[in-house]
Order: C-alpha cells, then structure tokens, then sequence
C-alpha cells in the first residue's frame, strides 16, 4: 500500500504524517525556511553548529550526545540546505520505533524535548548573547569547511559549477559563506539572527513511523514555540529557463584528473509542464549503467570511469559530467554534447526509452522504502502546494513519449562549462576558457 | 525439497532460511515486506586472493593485484556481444557490483520482475567472457578509477595506514591494484582466476525482499546445474604477516586544508575459531564505542578545545587474516592529538572502562543492530558477511548483551597500546 502524508496545521505551521508499522525506525523533522541572502547564507548554517554544540539543560555537545545515547541510540541531524529560494534550516531525529525497546520509555516525548532544546533553548551568557567561546570555535570550523571543499575535488567541481551557473541567483551565494563573511561574524550580530529565526519561525514538521498523530502534535507543541509568521513561497523569482550565452570557465588543481561538468537550463524547472519529460530525458542519457553516456562514451571509449547526467529539478538546471585524463577533455565534451545531439534528433530507440522509464519507476517505488526519501520528496510538493504522490509521479513517467523527450533535449541550453585542470600529468588547453 | 535450515529472532522479529541447493550453492532468502527485493550473489575472491596453490605440494600462482576487481567489472560482458546492466535495465532493475578485500559481490534491486532478474545474475556470473579488446578498454577505465583514488586524500590515508601497519599482507595494497599491476592482467589470467574461484560452493546468494524461498528455488533450479560439481580445492598460501606494525608513523603531502588523521591499531590476537571471531569483533565494538563515542571523554574534550574538527569516525574490523581498529580525524596538530590519544588510553587501561559508559554503549550497539532491519540492501550484505565469516547473523545483538566488563578490559588492554599504534597523516606541504 503506498505511504502517503496526512497533513495538518500545527501552531503556524504543517504537520506531514505518515503512520506506518513498516519501520524499525522513525523519523521526526522540524524545517524552517529563511530568505537567502549574502549574510543567511553564512549565518544559517553558523548558527544551527552553535544551537548545536550545547543547551540550557544539556550545556555541551557531549551532555546532547549523551542524551541522544540514552533514548537508544537516536541520531539527530541538523543542516542546512538550499530549497527554492530559501535557506532551510532542518534538524531531523532518527528513532527507534517503541516496539522494539526492551523497557517501556518515551522516547517520542525524550527527543521532541531534545529539538526544542536545540532550536530555543541554547547556551547564553550574562548580556542574553551565545556564547563566544561557541561562537568563535564554530567560526574556525566553518571557515576549514569552507577550506576543506577543495579537498574532494569531484563535489568541489560541482560546486563551482553551481557557482557560476547560479550567479546573480538567491542560491548562487555559497551555502557557507565566505571565509572572510564568517571571520566578521559577531556574536550579537549571531544572536541577532537567532532571534529573527525564532520571530519567522514557522514549522515545516514530517513524521513517519507507528506513533498515532495525537502524541506527535502534543509533543512538537509542547516544545516548538507558536510565532506569527505564516509559510513562506518557495520561490520569490523561478528559475531562468533558458540560457543566453556559455560561460566557459576552467581552474587548475594539483589532482591527476581533470572533471568537466556542462551546466544546461532545463527549460522548466520542478512541478511545472515538460519537467517529468527532463527527467526521463536525463536518466536516458546518463542516469544509470544503462545510460547512452555509460554505454556510448565510457564502455565504447574506455577513458573515463565516473560519467552521468542529473536533473536538479528545482532549479531547473541539467548537468552532463565525466572524469577523465585532462587532455582527453576537448573529446570528453564533444562525446557529452554528440550524445544530447542524438537525443535531440530522435536517434535513441524505443526500448532505450522503456529502459529509462522503468528505472525511474523503479526509483518512485523504493522511495517507499526509505522515510527520509519520503520526507524529501513530499516536502517539496507540500510547499509548492503541488498535490502529488509517487504512485500519480511513476504515472506521469510512464505516460511521457519520445516526442516530450526530443522536445525536452531541444529545450535544454548550454549555459555553462566548468573544467576542473588536473595539472599533475599536464592539461590541455584546446579550449578556450576563462582561466582563473 | 532440498535441507533447508531455519533462523529466527525474537528480538528482531524477522527469519530467514538457508537451503542447499542441489548445484553446491548456498542460498539465503530472507522475506521483509519492503518495496525493493535484493539480491547478492557473491564468491569468495576478494583482493587478497593474489596467491594460491591447487593442491598442497603444487607451485604457489600468483594473480597481479586488483585481478579479484578487474574480474568484477569484466564479467557483465557476454559471449553475444551483449551486456547484463542492459539487461537488467530492461527488467527495471538497478544492478551493480564490487569487490573487497575478502570477496566479490554482484547484485541488483527491483520491485518488479523479481524472477527475470535473478535469472539474469545466476547466468552472467556463471558464463565468463573475456576478450583482448574489451580488456583493453576495461583497462582505461580502471586506470581512471585508480586515479580518483589517488586523488582521494582520504583514501590515500586509507592507503598509507594499511602500508604503515601490515609489513607484507596484500591488504595492505589498494583493492583496485596499481597501473602497474593491472597492466599486466590478460583475458587467460582472467579465466584462470574465474575458473579458480567462480565455484558454486564457494559462493552465496542472498536475496532479501517481499519473495519466497519457493520463488527463489525456482529460478535457480532453472538456471544452475541440477548436479553439485566437486568443488575443487583453493589453498590459500598466506604471506606470513610478521608481528608489529611496519612504522609508527606514515605522511604523505597533498593539496589539502587542514591535515587528515587516521590511527590503526593493528590486532595481532585472531582467533582462528569463528565463533571467538565474532566475539572478538562484538568486544572491540563495544570497546570503541565507549572509548570513542562522540558523547565520551575523548572526543568532547578534543572538540570543545579545537584540537580536531567535527569529521571523526572509528570502526572495528576482523576477518580471518587481518584485524584492525581505525580512528578517523582532521587536526592541525596530528602530534598533540597522537600524545592525546595515548594518555587517554593509558589512563583508561589504569581505571578501566566506566561500567556506566558501557552500558550506554551496549544500548546504543543493539539499538544500531535493530535499525539495520530496515532496508533490503543492509539486511542483505549483513547477512553475507556474517555467512562468509562462518557467524550467525542473529546471534550477535545477544553477543553484544553477553560481553562483561572483564572480557573488555582485557582487549582495552590487549589491542589499545602505543606498540601497535600507526598514525597515518595526509597534510598539506610544511604542516
């Protein structure tokens, strides 16, 4: 039977249930959503590592650890991510389902209190500021996060793309922050911004496991505060659909391989028409080991090892990418762009199209499997007020045609190419790109 | 029917059934009413397995190292110039595979046409194809994929802490093997060591999901043998791991922001009795847990003084060969944090573990074991470690229950000592 939420209001905010026996575990989330700007994107993720590094009633990360130890075990996720145009602040806890405890405990009522402890109840000095000790020591490693990107260079690639594709957009500031944003950070300019928090706060909360409705409210009302705020839009401006001209850009790292990453707008972007035809249109070309990217380039060819496509839905952005010896990186692009060129003009088969489908099909039907992949998938419909399920999205898979996959590649347009230059074995430089 | 054997837990409430089948393979079937059905069929051929005898007075073969991972991606080829990925994708599976240390594993989930694609695994396991040209290409592929790890600092620590405390176990190699080493594999070794190592009883399938053991049987008894063929023998020949480690310290400099950290207690105490086996690897879990959980001493203090990041991460592991306890960490002084490290635990082995700290261990273990009984794909490679180890899957969380205070302050002592201590550090240049 397919899991789908109930939803409900909760103080100002949304309360998604899924109650199912099927687990062994469960899953409670609180998300907010903030604007992005240049300063949330670096104060958002600063101040959900110091809400969680201690609490009034738990003064230290090991005092939470060790709580989260007791109530079995529960692991407590806290992070940051872009959603639309908002910086989500998100704070998920994994527990154990009752049934399993070797002792009666309420463990539901244990982690609700934990949550609200992090989000609204943190460690403040004598002026009502956080701590600056807390502060200061998050500040350094935020910075080393921010550093430390660099150091696997594949996601690093990815981000740089995403860097220059987004530029000018609310998601094109850096998830982090810059160094120097982060070394300017006050501790009143910190607390500032918690309160901000707490004054927008507006609870997107997701729950899946046996627990009836009933208790997960009284809990989640008992320790999340009621504000004025209603939920925000997702998106204050929608994606660009298409591109006008293709930035080429390429940096150099002391790595052995080169990564070459080819950004396309969609043409359409999540929950709007022709987006479902994106996404049969990416897993054809390069979403599996069945893919034409997998088959064509990287099993006919033999020099590369990680190649793929993926379809960043709510962006609305398209990413062709390969791995590769860096002066193999001209014959990497015209094989990725040959490829598209195919789709393009219908010289893919049919059977190829059933293929895609099916693993995109199978994928809707193993998000019931999973209570985080559930979460991610109708949260995002929730605040799009799309009225979706997996079963209606493994549907709408099915029903796409050649014809919506051909025009789908026709809408795509290049925007930007972004080569990350190994220099260990030495590059090439038959492309012209605006070295930085 | 075929001998079947059932197990069962009551804390878990789950079962599974092994049967023997008839062609000399074991299968597993493990029912959970999940949407996606895994399965693995896996042999016992691991990167390890470079050196072997036939017979025990025959000449010791040698394979290049990473033969075990080059098998593994060759055999998706067909005699018919097709592949299985394809054909697995035409059923709407997601199939895939990899290679350890101690074993190959090839495996696919669905949720529909569960009995096609199991028939597809049993046949392409068991029909090698290799030709010079496809091994070529294989080769450039592999090549790039040893370059990601090269370029991995991470794995490269990996890599130089595995040198730093095993003086001439291939363990100590990367599982991909070298550019070097792969130059040298052909399509007649390839055969050599499928022909060696691809037999039915050296091998095992599990399959976990919403399916019978009557299901399962069916596609295999259409697809392999009816009759067990006599298994032939594989002697390994060990090389003979000298005691120690093989340097206190290892360094490699990288491009990277702040220096990686991983410390490798290398476990000379194996019992070669596998139920003592996974005892020791239930006492060890249990030890690391209370001496290395993030709500300990240990790590609390390290991290509220800022001497190491929040990327930390430790893990106990044994098989027959080789055992090791690892501790992951970014600092930029891996010195302090080694002498750190040291004092903590002599002052440990002095006072013993903190009961109170166990118990809570103990939970948070058994609590873990429960949740891995969520997914189809954990369940599954659970199970096969535990079957490939000769241990019992469902005994372990009572394991975990049964090890006292004294059986863990004796491995404290035993394995946590600075003698068999290497600390491998990846850092940039001067740091």
């Amino acid at each position: 039977m397919e899991l789908v939420p109930q939803q409900s209001s909760l103080q100002n905010g949304i309360l998604s249930l899924i109650r199912t026996g099927k687990f062994k575990s469960g899953l409670l989330s609180v998300t907010t959503l903030l604007p992005i700007t240049q300063k949330s994107a670096c104060l958002g993720p600063l101040l959900l590592s110091v809400l969680r590094r201690g609490t009034e009633k738990y003064p230290s990360l090991p005092a939470i650890n060790r709580r989260l130890d007791d109530l079995y075990g529960t692991g407590i996720s806290i992070r940051p991510f872009y959603l639309g145009d908002r910086l989500a602040l998100f704070c998920s806890a994994e527990l154990l389902d009752e049934a399993y405890l070797p002792e009666p405990v309420d463990l539901l009522a244990g982690v609700g209190e934990l949550i609200g402890q992090i989000l609204f109840h943190p460690l403040l000095d004598e002026n009502g500021l956080l701590c600056e000790a807390l502060v200061e020591s998050e500040k350094e490693l935020q910075k080393e996060k921010i550093r430390s990107l660099k150091d696997a260079p594949r996601s690093y690639a990815y981000s740089r793309l995403l860097h220059f594709f987004h530029e000018g957009e609310p998601v094109g500031f850096p998830i982090f922050g810059t160094e120097e944003e982060v070394a300017a950070v006050t501790p009143r300019e910190l607390t500032d911004f918690w309160h901000q928090f707490k004054e927008s706060f507006c609870p997107v909360c997701f729950s899946v496991g046996s627990l009836p409705g009933e208790r997960i409210r009284a809990v989640l009302e008992e320790n999340l505060p009621r504000s004025g705020a209603s939920l925000p839009s997702l998106y204050l401006r929608e994606p660009p659909l298409s591109a006008k001209t293709v930035r080429r850009v390429a940096e150099p790292m002391d790595i052995s391989q080169g990564h070459l990453l080819l950004g396309f707008r969609a043409g359409t972007f999540a929950g709007m028409p022709g987006s479902t035809a994106v996404t049969v249109l990416t897993e054809l070309l390069g979403g599996s080991s069945s893919s034409r990217l997998f088959r064509n380039i990287r099993e006919a060819y033999g020099f590369c090892y990680s190649i793929g496509a993926y379809y960043r839905a709510e962006r609305g952005m398209v990413m062709l990418h390969c791995s590769m010896r860096p002066d193999r990186r001209a014959f990497a692009e015209e094989k990725l762009l040959s490829e598209l060129e195919a789709i393009r003009a219908g010289k893919f088969s049919d059977e190829e199209l059933d293929v895609a489908k099916k693993s995109l099909r199978n994928v809707c039907r193993q998000m019931q499997d999973s209570p985080s992949s559930l979460e991610d998938f109708y949260r995002f419909r929730l605040l799009r007020g799309v009225d979706d399920t997996l079963a209606a999205q493994g549907t709408r898979i099915a029903s796409v045609t050649r014809e919506d996959v051909i025009a789908a590649a026709r809408a795509l347009s290049l925007d930007t190419v972004y080569f990350l230059r190994g220099t260990q074995r030495g590059g090439d430089a038959d492309v012209p790109d605006d070295e930085i | 029917m075929y001998p079947t054997t059932k197990f069962e837990s009551a804390l878990l409430r789950e079962s599974f059934e092994k049967i023997d089948h008839p062609s000399g393979l074991p299968i597993y079937v493990f029912p959970k009413k999940l949407s996606a059905t895994y399965a693995i069929l896996s042999v016992r051929f691991g990167s390890i397995d470079t050196r072997i005898r036939l017979a025990p007075n025959s000449d010791v073969l040698t394979f290049p190292d990473g033969i075990a991972h080059f098998l593994e991606h060759k055999l998706f080829e067909n005699p018919d110039g097709s592949d299985s990925l394809t054909a697995f994708s035409t059923f709407g599976a997601d199939a895939n595979a990899y290679t350890g240390h101690t074993r190959t594993a090839y495996l696919f989930s669905c949720t529909e046409k569960f009995s096609e694609s199991l028939a597809e695994l049993l046949r392409f396991v068991t029909t090698p194809w290799f030709t010079p040209e496809s091994v070529e290409r294989e080769r450039g592929i592999i090549t790039e994929e040893i370059r990601a790890i090269v370029d991995s600092p991470w794995d490269r620590c990996a890599e130089r802490l595995a040198e730093g405390l095993y003086h001439l176990h291939p363990v100590r190699k990367n599982i991909c093997g070298s550019e070097e080493s792969i130059a040298r594999i052909t399509p007649e070794l390839l055969y050599q060591a499928y022909n060696i190592f691809y037999q039915l009883p050296n091998m095992a399938l599990v399959v976990c999901g919403d399916v019978t053991a009557g299901e399962v049987l069916a596609v295999a008894d259409k697809v392999l043998p009816k009759v067990k063929q006599p298994m032939r023998p594989i002697l390994r020949v060990p090389v003979p791991e000298p005691p120690g480690i093989v340097s206190p310290r290892m360094r490699e400099e990288m491009p990277v922001s702040i220096p990686i950290l991983n410390f490798g207690f290398k476990d000379a105490k194996i019992p070669a009795d596998p139920v003592l086996r996974i005892r020791r690897d239930a006492i060890l879990s249990l030890v690391g847990e209370v001496l290395f959980s993030r709500s300990n001493d240990f790590f609390g203090t390290l991290f509220e003084e800022g001497l190491i990041t929040s990327s930390y991460s430790y893990s106990y592991s044994i098989c027959e060969t080789f055992a090791d306890f690892d501790l992951s960490c970014e600092s930029e002084d891996p010195e302090e944090v080694r002498q750190c490290l040291l004092d903590y635990l002599a002052d440990m082995r002095r006072s013993g573990l903190d009961p109170e700290a166990l118990e809570r261990a103990r939970r948070v273990l058994i609590a873990d074991q429960i949740r891995d009984y969520d997914s189809t794909e954990e369940i599954a490679n659970n199970l096969l470690v535990f079957l490939f180890d000769d241990a019992e899957l469902f005994g372990y969380p009572a394991l975990l229950a049964s090890v006292t205070e004294a059986e863990a302050n004796a491995c404290l002592g035993e394995l946590f000592r600075e003698e068999n201590l290497c600390l491998s550090v990846v850092a940039p240049a001067g740091k």
